[in-house]
């Protein structure tokens, strides 16, 4: 048996897991038909605002895919499985970052196609315009690649730190999942808070500095727009760092396992 | 063949679970006993690589198996006390988890369920405490890995199931396997044991061969005291002995009275005298 990373133990893994995987789908499609039914509410009743908590709420079988690992409590199996740690840890990755991911964003993306059947035009899409206004009023591009690549990142980030806590955990394992997916988001929400604040004081400063600050209505939607953009461009890079020094933790959790 | 050089394990605390391990295990059928929290199931883990050693190392062929490689994790299992299936039944932990191991035999995984009165398609959560055992014993001694250790295997199990135990192993265990069972009831299987391991706080304090032992030392039983001997102890009007076999008696190792004399206060002596034979020859 080689000690190279081979794909065929990756599969062997994939089997392993396979059992509690199907069983996380089935309620996975449950959440997300539930949400569907909410968002055809919405549409029906044309509320942004459920459209809105129901697109919130659609993170959250993605935030806790990772929670199909506390299935398996017995350690001494996980660690005992004749794979090495990268081939473990690149499955446990792979899956919560990727598949998961990829598969909610499929089954939602069908629901709205069929949706399109029923109304005409797809949930999505109609809410769609009225949102995009409101963001383009904010001064922020919602389909530029670089805004929708931040969006993924900053998505994919409570995604890991739960995963990496389901591994590290010994007890409670899916509390203490669920707590750092909450965490995560509000710690978020500080972050942002506080760069929000940094970031306006050093362009409002800038601009009294410069003897500008009566705006124009043009002058005043820039300055919207090059705040937001610092702001976003500030929250990448830090989930960017924050997500590659987690995927490190993860794998460094499971080469480090122990019963 | 395990090489133990020195190996300890420390809790985070700084409490010692297994201190100064020095010992070469071979293929056969080993028993380890020991008091309750004398590091039996430590030492199982350090074994299997399921905790890393605080210090020395465990190499099992000449790999390092606190390394983890998919060669030496293929060639051990552990089935510890609390073993949590994570699957609905036998036979889909067959299906899912015995793909990992190149010489799992299914025939031999459903014949040793048949002996003990399944099939391996019952729902794990249904079964009691012992017939899961049974379940996961049928299954770790048909993943047929050239070491297999096994922590109370027989807790939980009735008479007439411990018994069965004795043919399965019998049958399934073949001369090359390392097998270490770790139990307090030593006489459920102990016609089958060719070695014996005594771990006394924390300490492997004896690992050698029955045959060796009983060069060593006879266990005899007289109705009166007996002199010189290592140790004794009364039993019902006589008394059981262990003494040394300088007339080179043949007698049947006594596993309960080798414990108790281990264990007692002055169980160094016939430790000493045991081990020291050994090393004068």
């Amino acid at each position: 048996m080689t000690d190279k990373f081979s794909l065929h133990r990756l599969d062997l893994i994939w089997s392993y897991y396979s059992p509690a995987i199907m069983r996380q789908w089935i309620w996975t499609i449950v959440a997300i038909s539930i949400m569907f039914g909410l968002a055809l509410l919405a549409r029906t009743i044309e509320s942004t605002g459920l459209f809105s908590m129901v697109n919130t709420l659609l993170l959250f079988p993605v935030y806790l895919g990772p929670l199909v690992f506390t299935v398996y409590d017995d350690r001494s199996m996980q660690i005992q499985l004749p794979a090495t740690a990268a081939e473990k840890a690149t499955f446990y990755v792979l899956h919560s970052l990727v598949i998961v991911p990829l598969a909610v964003l499929a089954l939602w993306i069908s629901l709205n196609s069929l949706s399109g059947a029923i109304f005409g035009d797809g949930i999505y899409n109609y809410f769609m315009d009225t949102m995009l206004e409101d963001f383009t009023e904010r001064g922020i591009e919602v389909l530029s690649p670089v805004f929708i690549i931040q969006r993924l990142f900053m998505e994919l980030m409570p995604v890991a730190v739960v995963l990496l806590t389901v591994l590290a955990a010994r007890r409670h394992r899916v509390i203490k999942g669920i707590g750092a997916a909450i965490g995560t988001l509000l710690a978020y929400g500080v972050i942002s808070g506080l760069t929000g604040f940094f970031v306006a004081f050093t362009e409002a400063n800038h601009l009294e500095t410069l003897g500008k600050m009566d705006f124009s209505g043009e002058e005043a939607t820039q300055f919207v727009t090059d705040i937001m953009s610092r702001l976003l461009n500030i929250l990448t890079c830090v989930t960017v760092v924050g997500l590659a020094v987690t995927i490190v933790l993860i794998y460094r959790q499971v080469r480090r396992m122990q019963a | 063949m395990y090489h133990l050089d020195n190996l300890s394990y420390e809790y985070s605390r700084g409490r010692s679970a297994v201190a100064g391990v020095t010992a070469d295990i071979g293929p056969g059928l080993h028993l380890l006993v020991g008091e309750n929290g004398a590091g039996k199931t430590t030492l199982l883990r350090l074994l299997s690589s399921l905790c890393f050693p605080t210090s020395g190392s465990c190499t099992y062929d000449g790999a390092d198996v606190s390394l983890r490689r998919p060669d030496s994790l293929s060639r051990i299992f552990f089935m510890g006390d609390d073993l949590e299936c994570p699957f609905s039944s036998i036979a889909q932990m067959a299906r899912c988890h015995g793909q990992f191991y190149t010489d799992f035999n299914h025939e031999l995984m459903y014949a040793n369920l048949a002996d003990f009165g399944l099939t391996g398609k019952e729902k794990i959560h249904t079964l009691s405490f012992g017939m899961r055992r049974k379940a996961y014993i049928s299954y770790a001694l048909a993943l047929r890995t050239p070491v297999l250790l096994l922590d109370e295997p027989t807790n939980g199990m009735d008479i007439n199931s411990k018994k069965i135990l004795r043919q399965v192993l019998t049958r399934s265990v073949t001369d090359d396997a390392t097998v270490i069972i770790s139990t307090h009831n030593v006489h459920d299987l102990d016609s089958l044991f060719e070695n014996v391991m005594i771990m006394h706080g924390g300490r492997l304090r004896l690992c050698m061969p029955v045959w060796r032992i009983l060069e060593r030392v006879a266990f005899v039983s007289s109705a009166a005291p007996v002199s010189g001997a290592l140790y004794q102890e009364p039993d019902r009007g006589s008394f059981k002995a262990i003494i040394p076999n300088s007339a080179g008696l043949d007698t049947d190792i006594d596993y309960r009275l080798l414990y108790s004399a281990a264990m007692s206060p002055t169980g160094h002596i016939m430790l000493d005298y045991i081990n020291t034979q050994i090393s004068q020859q």
